[in-house]
């Protein structure tokens, strides 16, 4: 086989199953192999690591980092040693790096473009401006791709005067523009941008009268609904957010101070939380599904933006269990199904409380775990033409097939499959943030839609709310809950029984 | 060393005695514990072995779960 000269680029090096390899997830050669290749930071020392293996390989390998001995690796190599690499050990999974954002928009990485062409690369000036008042936005992220196919292109943030500067290689046209701003506006997609005189984009603020797809489902919600019942939301921590009400809480991170149950900083947790349980009023704040309910906050993010361990989330459920939670949302997921969850998800179910899970935002990938373990209620998420502002970003997440009502749509970013149960309201959603309001899309959001329309069921079932905490609970409450479903006309794996409505 | 998630199967809170006998061994470090669970650190082997001394009670690995990410298209690196 011929030998490409590719240049070297960086690849992650996982074992069979998660991060780390174990004899119950890996072949017995994982282990050694991975931590062996742990030190391999020179070519000397990747000469000797293929010497003591016995691989015939050239040693134009280092690891840049490691997730301890035994785990992933970042590597720079070139593609045809990552093919070595996977012949040597088959059981390795490699793929090559790629940068994802944090939950907000708060990017760290930019494509840099080749050293030959920095000296003549033309900055381009993008410009945030709001569309009422033309005054900058300041602090949104601007990613701007040269070419969309394989995700080319700069990204930035705007400073003070709503402006950034990006490196697009003296581009003249911009495919796509994305803009995604902190808070208070909607985002934006703008497609065959002129980019010779800079690029100039108009934002849309947020007004919190707005119809948006949560509000024209479920309208206007009264004082006290959801009342007597307990939300349990496991996530990256809930306000403080002066239109919620957090009742109690545990922050379940190891290391970290249990009584900090608060958002991390991300905003994922509060805008979850809105979505259950705020109870503004309108247009001065926002009001979610069910604004009676008693909300919890259960953090399992820790404070600088890393994962959760599945030991946090199964203590966070575990806690939401002693505290009588009877609803627990997790717009989180990924990976391989894991033990310590699926059993804290099964001892929740047989102590009366519901799990509603996301079904994660892979563009029609599989349902993701925790939400794909059969005793999780797995929720999609549905949006509605109309329901966001012409321009905005949510246009693009419209995608065939339409429902029996043509303007209704599976998310183009939703996952699904047989363990779909529901579809919830995930395009465009108005909800709390820390310091204001925002839209979000996302199965994150379609979770808490249904999980606070499961608060507002419940509380008008007291003779299902007053049952024992075991199984026969959870099952009713889950059974009145699918059985609230109606169906919107999509097949059964994007839908499940369809979108819970009164 | 690594880390494991000890998740107490039998009924009600996890017993004490369990919890005693680990925090005796050299080569276990309790790191955290809820209710129901035990997250230790201690090498695979040792974990092994008292799977099947403690048959009230199984085992995991800790992983991780990534942050919740927004639905929206990224750049690649170069």
């Amino acid at each position: 086989m011929a030998r490409s000269r590719a240049k070297p680029q960086q690849f992650v090096v996982l074992p069979t199953r998660g991060l780390r390899a174990t004899p119950q997830t890996s072949s017995a050669s994982l282990v050694p192999f991975l931590t062996a290749l742990t030190n391999v930071r020179t070519a000397k020392s990747a000469k000797s690591f293929a010497s003591d293996l016995g691989l015939e390989m050239k040693p134009n390998f280092k690891v840049l980092d490691s997730i301890r001995e035994d785990g992933a690796k970042l590597v720079e190599m070139t593609a045809d040693t990552a093919k070595d690499l996977h012949a040597a050990e088959p059981g390795l999974r490699i793929v090559p790096v790629v940068w994802y954002q944090p939950a907000v928009c708060r990017y760290e990485v930019e494509t840099r473009v080749r050293s030959a062409q920095a000296a003549a690369a033309v900055k381009t000036e993008v410009t945030v401006t709001s569309d009422t008042d033309g005054k900058p936005v300041r602090g949104a992220t601007v990613v701007a791709f040269t070419d969309f196919e394989n995700r080319r292109g700069a990204q930035g943030v705007t400073n003070a005067q709503g402006v950034v500067r990006l490196s697009l290689g003296g581009a003249a046209t911009v495919e796509r523009i994305y803009v995604y701003p902190k808070l208070g506006f909607w985002g934006t997609l703008k497609k065959n941008v002129s980019a010779r005189r800079g690029i100039e984009v108009t934002l849309t603020p947020v007004t919190l009268d707005y119809t948006d797809a949560l509000r024209y489902y479920y309208g206007s919600t009264p004082d006290g609904v959801g009342q007597g019942v307990t939300v349990g939301i496991v996530d990256t921590g809930v306000g403080p957010h002066p239109d919620l009400l957090v009742a109690g809480g545990m922050n379940t991170v190891t290391g970290e101070d249990p009584n900090d149950f608060g958002d991390n900083g991300a905003g994922h947790g509060t805008h979850v939380g809105g979505i259950v349980a705020a109870r503004g009023t309108p247009p001065q704040g926002i009001r979610g599904l069910a604004p009676g309910v008693s909300l919890r906050s259960y953090r399992v993010f820790g404070k600088g933006g890393s994962g959760a361990s599945n030991f946090a989330i199964a203590k966070a459920i575990d806690q939401a269990i002693i505290d009588h939670c009877d609803i627990i949302n997790m717009s989180l997921g990924g990976g391989p199904s894991d033990p310590a969850t699926q059993s804290a998800v099964h001892d929740a179910r047989q102590q009366g409380c519901v799990v509603i899970a996301a079904a994660g935002n892979d563009g029609r990938g599989k349902v993701s775990f925790p939400a794909a373990d059969p005793l999780c209620v797995a929720v999609s998420a549905m949006g509605r033409k109309g329901t966001f502002p012409k321009g905005s970003l949510e246009e693009g997440e419209v995608k065939a097939p339409p429902g029996t009502d043509t303007d209704e749509f599976i998310a183009a970013f939703s996952n699904i499959g047989p363990e779909v149960d529901l579809t919830g309201t995930g395009v465009g959603i108005l909800s709390t943030v820390p310091d204001g309001y925002a839209p979000m899309s996302g199965t994150s959001m379609a979770s808490p839609a249904v999980a606070g329309f499961a608060a507002r069921l419940l509380s008008q079932l007291p003779a299902v709310l007053a049952m024992p905490r075991n199984q026969d609970r959870s099952d009713a409450i889950a059974k009145a809950l699918l059985q609230s479903a109606k169906d919107r006309g999509f097949p059964a794996e994007m839908q499940g029984n369809g979108l819970p409505l009164p | 060393m690594a880390r494991y998630i000890l998740h107490f199967t039998g009924k009600g809170a996890s017993p004490d005695h369990a919890k005693q006998r680990l925090a005796k061994l050299p080569d276990v470090t309790i790191v955290d514990e809820s209710a129901r669970m035990l997250l230790v650190e201690a090498p695979p082997e040792t974990i092994s072995r008292l799977s099947k001394e403690l048959p009230d009670w199984n085992w995991t690995p800790e992983r991780m779960i990534p942050p919740p990410e927004p639905p929206w298209p990224k750049l690649r690196s170069p």
